[in-house]
């Protein structure tokens, strides 16, 4: 595991490349693409933990930060999701140079695994994993605020009620969107598994609601998409898990064996 | 603000961060951030990053790292308990600052466990002149206990309700904390405390304790610290801070501004 900078010099991006612990080297090097905002910082650990596996199953794997997220430079009030594909970009060719694999398997999860999606044609993935994929990017944002709205009047957080005039503008839940980012996200849902580039691509999903607008919402695909429900910790609408680290060990093992 | 990444230690095992002032003032101690609970370096909701870019723009090399085994610093495996670990990471960590950049000097900020661990580096190593705690220990005084269970005792529903909860949560806490004791500390002995902080005192050591209204159910009013240790000549070097209507996590951006500007008016009056 080592962490270092790479892409542009102005707006470094931090990556943590783990290379494979054991002897034999796999054909395919991994992606592995996280959330944003409090969801990143849930996800990170357990992230890390599938990183650990993959090495240890041969993989060569980059797990890294968008600009604006984490410790990457940049403002996360000063990005949007062109930013965020780009930097899926960079980071792809960066896997390629450092592990030199052609192929690369992207993971992503929630946010970030629709834009490994929307990025797939751009930086020929050869199979994506999806987890727990943002079915709706109109959806994303109204549970955003939605969550939000309730924590500001949660005893659990607060003791007096806080007022919506204390996170103005689009503060939600320990982070300021820019309106950039939120009006990207209104124009973002599943559909866009049209812009896949044939890549087969495995769904993992741990709630059976959004398993369901995902099965609404991918187009009749081909026999390369395929789904999974996987009951684990995912909880992303519920207001108590937002500050709790994801531990998803059923999910980790399900990913596992796709790449076995 | 610049920022420069590390690997470090002797084992090299140790990832952090330096945000960097425009001039590095040897004089001036680093102040080091690390992890509260599980959190990666970049700390709850971006707390340490805002906190990083802040106080290297007043000119403090500000250094954040994640502990052996956390974020994304490799856990060593050497047998040593998680404690020691701990501790041996920190001076490590203000070593290694040490040979960049010719700062001897450190001021520990920590939130929650962080705050645990920045009180027990300060005993230990003398290069600690100030500490920093978000949410750490709390001694309950007979105010507080008045103001914890006076409303409650006023109201029938309330007691029963509140017996209720404390069965079923002393439940859940046992059942919860086999296996997490790295994540999670114990308040020091009273007698303990007071021996640790009279030495910090000597020594010249400052801090500033700052409390939120997350922590209620162990600090519910600003003086609590003050009464729990009256006539102590420690209390000199103790700033108190209570901020009663912000979280635990500082949050709301809001929030997290006024904390960082009450630490950034503190470190412009002792450093």
């Amino acid at each position: 595991m080592h962490a270092f900078y790479f892409g542009h010099s102005n707006r470094p991006l931090y990556g943590v490349n783990h290379m494979p612990t054991v002897a034999y080297y796999r054909d395919s090097a991994v992606l592995l693409c996280n959330s944003i905002g409090h969801e990143y910082i849930r996800s990170h650990r357990a992230l890390k933990q599938l990183a650990i596996k993959l090495a240890d199953m041969g993989y060569y794997v980059l797990r890294f930060d968008y600009n604006g997220v984490g410790d990457s430079s940049g403002d996360f009030d000063n990005v949007n999701l062109a930013d965020w594909q780009d930097n899926i970009m960079l980071a792809s060719e960066e896997l390629r140079a450092i592990s030199g694999q052609h192929k690369i398997t992207v993971i992503g999860l929630r946010v970030g695994a629709t834009l490994s999606l929307l990025s797939s044609e751009q930086c020929k993935f050869n199979s994506m994993i999806l987890w727990d994929p943002v079915v709706s990017g109109k959806q994303f944002v109204s549970n955003l605020m939605a969550l939000h709205k309730q924590l500001l009047v949660d005893r659990m957080w607060f003791v007096k009620d806080r007022s919506e005039d204390d996170t103005p503008g689009n503060e939600y839940l320990g982070y300021k969107y820019s309106d950039n980012v939120i009006h990207d996200f209104e124009k973002i849902f599943f559909s866009a598994f049209n812009m896949t580039n044939n890549a087969p691509v495995n769904a993992v999903c741990t709630s059976a609601g959004e398993m369901h607008d995902l099965n609404r919402y991918a187009d009749q695909n081909t026999d390369k998409t395929s789904f999974a429900y996987v009951e684990d910790m995912g909880n992303w609408q519920e207001l108590k898990y937002i500050d709790s680290s994801l531990t998803a060990t059923n999910v980790l093992h399900h990913i596992c064996e796709i790449l076995k | 603000m610049k920022e420069q990444l590390y690997t470090y230690g002797i084992q090299r095992n140790l990832q952090g961060i330096a945000s960097l002032p425009v001039v590095v003032n040897e004089n001036k101690p680093a102040i080091i951030l690390f992890n509260a609970g599980v959190v990666h370096k970049v700390g709850p909701f971006d707390i340490n990053i805002s906190i990083a870019s802040h106080l290297s723009s007043m000119g403090f090399l500000v250094f954040r790292f994640d502990l052996s085994g956390m974020g994304d610093s490799l856990k060593v495996k050497d047998g040593t308990s998680h404690q020691v670990t701990v501790i041996n990471d920190l001076k490590q960590t203000m070593s290694f600052i040490e040979s960049q950049y010719a700062v001897n000097t450190f001021i520990m900020m920590g939130l929650c466990t962080g705050a645990d661990h920045a009180h027990k580096i300060a005993c230990e190593d003398a290069r600690v002149v100030g500490n920093v705690w978000l949410d750490g220990y709390g001694y309950p005084t007979a105010k507080f206990n008045f103001l914890r269970y006076a409303p409650v005792f006023f109201s029938p529903r309330r007691l029963v309700t509140a017996v209720y909860h404390k069965l079923v949560q002393a439940d859940k806490l046992l059942k919860n904390i086999k296996g997490v004791d790295a994540y999670v500390w114990e308040l020091p002995a009273k007698d303990k405390y007071i021996h640790e902080m009279n030495a910090l005192y000597k020594r010249g050591v400052k801090s500033l304790y700052v409390f939120s209204g997350g922590v209620r159910d162990y600090y519910n009013y600003k003086d609590q610290f003050a009464d729990s240790f009256k006539g102590h000549q420690f209390l000199k070097s103790v700033e108190i801070e209570y901020f009663p209507e912000f979280d635990h996590t500082y949050i709301i951006i809001k929030d997290r501004e006024i904390m960082i500007k009450r630490v950034s008016v503190w470190l412009s009056e002792n450093f």
